[in-house]
């Protein structure tokens, strides 16, 4: 199975360890811009800031889409340090 | 305010302080669009054709869709609208006046036809069509100076008279004859001779700008699609309605120095017999047939950066950035 891709257990652990936090501005405003009274959402933001934020999230929406269809279509990996005593090899 | 009235705020603090349902709540906020129930997401509306003109939701729906992967900050705008209440009628203007902003050339009167793709301001001439000759008669009269006259054309089972029309093979004809003119005119890199060429390519459809050359009919029956609203697409119909904005106003230039200045059109007279007679002799290369234009001063000669975009100028500069031959 591993001459498929060459990935074991070990290396896609580390891969997707190695993702960082993403900062997001929309997340970075609707934490400081705490909505007030009857308000769901922060209504004092520039339209640039919004327009900006938003463009940001949905690139943000679809890179994550696209990583969720790579991780879909990932080939079989070893699980080298798993025993399943069920099936002795 | 009272206890209720402020939950909504108490609420949003509890969630924004857990990383998942903050980042839930911010896409709630920027992006509902990511949250549509299927019938509303733009492919199914577009594709399964699930279209209702009927539902005004339909639309607003669509062209958020549109929005959301276009232009995200017509998006971001539209979508505030909404939550603050405006009433259909107030996001939709501002939706239209957003795009017109970001492509001031292509005219989006409504949200209602954005289905049918982008659109287009079709304005080309069908000189063989049957309304042609009654709509068009100082169109037909500068084809009367390439030899060309309207006919009657009669039904082919009764024999009887339909309408009068400019036949095809004559309009082809006379195309043949326009054609060393259209490159003489060029060549001359002055006005009027570039409103009067542009005045010939709209006449013979040879501007090679889309939506100068075709009627919405024969684009249509050409079998081109109606054009899908992608950034790239919409880029180049704005460039491409400036441009031919620029060729329609000078094509109407061109008809009116035609009509004022007799020295000219008897020079257009004059060249087009001499093509016509080239032709006749069959020689190979009309191209390199001596035209001779009428010397002026005229408005003078545009230099790069003239200001003023649909002027004689602008006319001249997008002669020279499109059709001046290569040396």
């Amino acid at each position: 199975m591993a001459q498929v891709t060459g990935m074991t257990q070990e290396r896609l652990v580390a891969t997707l360890g190695q993702v960082g936090p993403v900062k997001l501005l929309g997340l970075d405003l609707l934490r400081r811009l705490q909505p007030r009274g009857e308000d769901w959402f922060p209504t004092d933001v520039e339209r640039h800031t919004l327009a900006q934020a938003t463009a940001e999230l949905i690139d943000y929406t679809r890179a994550c889409r696209a990583a969720r269809a790579c991780l879909e279509r990932l080939p079989p990996v070893p699980l080298t340090d798993k025993a399943v005593l069920e099936f002795p090899l | 305010m009272s206890d209720l009235q402020a939950l909504p705020a108490f609420l949003m603090r509890g969630l924004a302080s857990d990383p998942t349902l903050a980042l839930a709540v911010t896409a709630a906020w920027l992006d509902p669009g990511h949250f549509f129930p299927e019938e509303y997401t733009e492919d199914y509306i577009a594709y399964a054709d699930r279209y209702r003109d009927d539902d005004p939701a339909c639309a607003l729906m669509f062209a958020l869709g549109v929005a959301r992967r276009c232009f995200p900050e017509v998006y971001a705008g539209t979508v505030q609208r909404i939550r603050a209440g405006d009433s259909h009628r107030q996001v939709t203007t501002f939706y239209c006046a957003a795009l017109s902003e970001r492509y001031p050339h292509i005219e989006l009167w409504g949200i209602e036809d954005m289905i049918y793709g982008v659109p287009c301001q079709w304005a080309g001439l069908e000189p063989c069509g049957p309304e042609f000759v009654d709509e068009h008669p100082q169109l037909v009269a500068l084809l009367a100076d390439f030899g060309v006259a309207p006919r009657e054309h009669t039904s082919s089972l009764s024999g009887e008279a339909l309408y009068v029309c400019i036949a095809e093979a004559d309009y082809e004809l006379a195309y043949r004859r326009a054609t060393p003119l259209i490159h003489s005119l060029i060549a001359q890199d002055a006005q009027p001779y570039g409103d009067l060429a542009f005045l010939l390519m709209w006449l013979f459809s040879a501007s090679g700008n889309s939506l100068v050359d075709h009627s919405y009919d024969s684009y249509a029956d050409a079998g081109f699609e109606p054009l899908e609203w992608e950034p790239d697409t919409l880029q180049l119909v704005d460039e491409a309605h400036q441009q031919a904005e620029i060729i329609l106003q000078a094509a109407q230039r061109g008809l009116e120095h035609l009509q004022a200045d007799d020295a000219l059109r008897a020079a257009l007279r004059r060249n087009v017999q001499r093509v016509s007679k080239a032709l006749e002799r069959n020689k190979n290369d009309v191209k390199r047939i001596r035209l001779d234009w009428p010397g002026r001063a005229g408005p003078g000669r545009a230099e790069d950066g003239a200001p003023g975009e649909t002027g004689p100028d602008a006319a001249l500069l997008q002669l020279r950035a499109c059709y001046a031959p290569d040396d």
